[in-house]
């Protein structure tokens, strides 16, 4: 599979550098705006190769991110079985690299066909960049195809080559996001040129005021999405294995493939926040049209995503506590729990404006319902958003303790589901608070509760490992004993998380609403409107189903791989 | 049946349910704005029926209120007409940061900038929406003389170019030199691109944080305010450029 596959990103990668090009070429004569692709329209196709781009691009960079922390354990713990656990993630990355490649080759060149006055525009901002990334993506796929390649081969004295050839994939991976980032966010919040849109600071273009947001917030989102995929692949393996030994071990994968798209998830609202205080430091139009004007009921959806997510991944832990001995004197917590979460997601998906249209405001007389209003807003959100986060610790707290009596230390061991209890406890009262401060001392308010949340689930985490030394053992795991609903919760999950993305792409670009480059370069295009949430739904439903078919498939041909090297 | 076809049963009633759902919703699809055709013998009482078109389809709507009582993001504009003269409501359009009314964030954007990039004719007609606000409108075309400061984009700017001419607009030269022109009551700067690109741009922000040894602290406080956005990079980037 590998060198044929190099062979066509060589050839993708060739195209595109002639495409940039073409442009300087042909200065001086006319370039045509726009050109319209057959059936679906040139706004769809893009839309379709973009997305699929970026969700096959989102996973391949988050496979290895986890994989080398896996490899790590395996190669300080000199325990072989992490290293097949690294392996077997690693396994998904040859084939979706490709898929990567593809899709970004097909954007480029529907991109530089369908819209090639905007990407000469965008080539000539950001012409070095490009060559850098062609540059960087050789290094990636070089990297990527040896790093896999050479698992067998590098063990043992030499594994330690391996392990920073996993450094060196991860390092020109994100080097590659964080290119394309500039790009995606220059467009958002343009900056480092004049008036008449002309460069002044190539790095200034580069570092606009969403860059770094969006850098972080693509860097978290990546592992979360990357680590459901996975543990959807582990879902499938297991139901299709008859085999209890290797039902174990994809029980195990799809435990830590949640595991890690679960706890790097929770860290993603604060990195939206972020995004969301630069976008409207950047514009407080673009901020208002996002959260209160034509994308307000979007974030309902959102809501509802991410319930969906949360819920779903709480609920296969739980279900997970079947298989511990001990567990029982915790699962009775477990419907208090459920309410929790339920009642915070109504919070959370309460919006403030209710709707849709200023036809419709005026038609009622008022945009907020009386009493509703007062869940719609961010202080009511912020603070059940932090509950969830802190449940959906609490759970995996008792997983991790669920088959362990603690002898010693009983103390720390009270404390460590105490404290959580005060932190959500605690951020109620700053939720409460909240309603009676600024927007500025809230968005203050709201930084300082991140890093105190933050500070307090470290210092929770190392009270648990310790309270945990020399615990008694109420006896082992025992993997493999799931029922298969859990592993349908798994794929729930995965397919709510691919298609959370999907609506996220429609809101960072529908911010920009009838522009391509906000401010600067307006789209004068026919498709120039915003599609309403119905249209878009379908349409992402479209792409996310497609997305799992080519993953299916990705998934199948791994299988056969692995059969005849078996 | 196969684990293979439950998943993709799975998957698309997932998936089926998430586009149902978002289509149960209130829908509302967004269309960019057409240019209100405004003619030069628009009487006033036309121009305010554009204007108010205008400020309901623009998005001005959006954070403004024209229902006594009504609170959003802006100020509430009932009766705005009645309180305000033609020169303030001019001016909160064409330069709101200028006059941002006492509790209310400073976030509207210029009304002739994108994204609303509204033209001349069509800003002179939402002043006489507003005027007709508890008030009687009164504004015609050419009536409103755009402020130079926030001139449209395509107006010739002072550009890049033109370092020099805004150091001069800004009295930079009656206290600094450069080469052979200006005084030396402040710091010469020639040179002074080596200290980066943070330190001219702290000193003109914050004059009182970098004050050079053996010069006193009389740099005007509010000048870096004073600028434009571009004015300032412009500067910022001569100043660099002096090595």
């Amino acid at each position: 599979v590998g060198p044929s596959i190099l062979r066509i990103q060589g050839f993708l990668i060739g195209i595109i550098f002639i495409l940039i090009p073409t442009h300087s070429l042909a200065q001086g004569t006319e370039l045509l705006p726009y050109r319209e692709f057959p059936l679906i329209g040139s706004r769809n196709a893009i839309w379709i190769a973009a997305e699929l781009h970026l969700m096959f691009a989102a996973f391949v960079l988050a496979i290895p991110l986890f994989a080398v922390v896996i490899e790590f354990v395996g190669y300080f713990k000199k325990e072989e079985r992490w290293d097949r656990l690294a392996k077997d993630f690693a396994k998904l990355l040859p084939v979706s690299y490709a898929a990567t490649a593809l899709f970004g080759g097909l954007l480029t060149f529907l991109l530089f066909t369908l819209y090639p006055k905007f990407m000469a525009y965008l080539s000539d901002i950001f012409a070095p960049t490009m060559w850098l990334y062609g540059l960087l993506f050789f290094a990636e796929s070089g990297t990527l195809y040896i790093y896999w390649y050479s698992w067998d081969r590098l063990k043992g004295k030499n594994k330690w080559i391996h392990l920073l050839l996993a450094i060196l994939l991860n390092i020109f991976g994100t080097a590659v996001m964080f290119i394309g980032n500039a790009w995606a966010t220059f467009m958002m919040s343009p900056a480092g040129i004049n008036e008449t849109g002309k460069l002044v600071s190539l790095w200034e273009a580069i570092s606009n005021l969403t860059w770094w947001p969006l850098n972080i917030h693509r860097l978290i989102a990546n592992l979360t999405f990357g680590g459901f995929v996975a543990s959807a692949y582990a879902a499938y393996r297991f139901l299709a294995e008859d085999d209890p030994t290797r039902q174990a071990h994809y029980d195990w994968m799809g435990y830590v493939g949640n595991f890690v798209g679960v706890m790097t998830m929770i860290f993603l609202p604060f990195a939206g926040y972020w995004f969301g205080i630069e976008i409207y430091r950047f514009n407080a139009q673009m901020g208002v049209t996002l959260m209160g004007g034509a994308l307000s009921f979007l974030w309902v959806i959102q809501a509802i995503l991410i319930a969906a997510v949360f819920i779903g991944s709480a609920y296969y832990i739980w279900i997970g506590m079947g298989r511990i001995p001990g567990a029982e004197r915790y699962q009775r917590w477990l419907p208090a729990f459920s309410w929790v979460l339920v009642l915070s997601f109504a919070i959370w998906a309460t919006p403030h404006t209710l709707v849709a249209s200023l036809e419709e405001a005026q038609r009622i007389g008022a945009t907020y319902h009386p009493l509703l209003t007062f869940l719609g807003i961010m202080p009511a959100k912020i603070a059940v958003v932090n509950v969830v986060i802190i449940l959906i610790l609490v759970s995996f707290l008792l997983y991790q303790r669920a088959n362990r009596e603690v002898v010693k230390g009983k103390t720390l061991g009270f404390l460590v589901i105490a404290i959580p209890v005060l932190l959500a406890l605690g951020n109620l009262a700053v939720g409460w608070k909240s309603y009676f401060i600024t927007t500025a001392q809230r968005i203050n308010l709201t930084i300082w509760t991140f890093f105190i949340m933050f500070a307090f689930i470290v210092v929770i985490y190392i009270l648990n490992f310790i309270s945990l030394k020399g615990a008694r053992s109420l006896g082992e795991i025992r993997w493999g004993e799931m029922p298969p609903r859990s592993q349908y919760a798994l794929i729930v999950v995965a397919v709510s998380a691919v298609w959370l993305m999907g609506l996220m792409g429609y809101a960072r670009s529908g911010s920009r609403l009838n522009w391509h480059v906000y401010g600067i370069m307006e789209d004068a295009s026919k498709e120039a409107w915003l599609p309403s949430l119905g249209e878009a739904t379908i349409m992402i439903s479209i792409i996310v189903l497609l997305f799992l078919a080519i993953m299916a498939f990705i998934f199948w041909i791994t299988g056969l791989v692995e059969k005849e090297v078996g | 049946m196969r684990p293979s076809l439950k998943l993709a049963a799975v998957a698309l009633l997932v998936t089926g349910f998430y586009s149902y759902f978002g289509n149960t919703i209130p829908q509302a699809r967004w269309e960019p704005p057409k240019k209100k055709e405004i003619s030069k013998g628009m009487s006033p009482l036309e121009l305010a029926s554009a204007g108010r078109e205008i400020f309901l389809g623009r998005g001005c709507a959006v954070c403004h209120s024209i229902n006594p009582g009504e609170e959003r993001r802006g100020p509430n504009l009932a009766g705005v007409g009645g309180r305000k003269d033609l020169k303030y409501l001019a001016e909160s359009l064409y330069n709101p940061s200028a006059i941002v009314v006492e509790g209310f964030p400073d976030i509207m954007p210029p009304a002739n900038r994108p994204p609303l990039n509204l033209t001349d004719e069509e800003i002179t007609a939402v002043v006489a929406f507003l005027q007709s606000l508890g008030g009687k409108p009164t504004v015609k075309i050419g009536d409103i003389t755009p402020p130079v400061a926030v001139a449209r984009r395509e107006a010739p700017q002072m550009g890049i170019d033109k370092p020099e001419a805004l150091m001069e607009k800004y009295a930079c030269f009656a206290c600094h030199k450069v080469g052979e022109k200006g005084t030396q009551v402040g710091p010469p700067l020639t040179g002074v691109g080596r200290k980066g690109q943070d330190y001219i741009r702290e000193s003109i922000l914050y004059p009182g944080r970098v004050v050079t040894q053996g010069y006193q602290n009389i740099m005007p406080p509010d000048l870096g305010q004073k600028m434009t956005a571009l004015e300032f990079e412009t500067i910022v980037r001569y100043l660099e450029g002096l090595k």
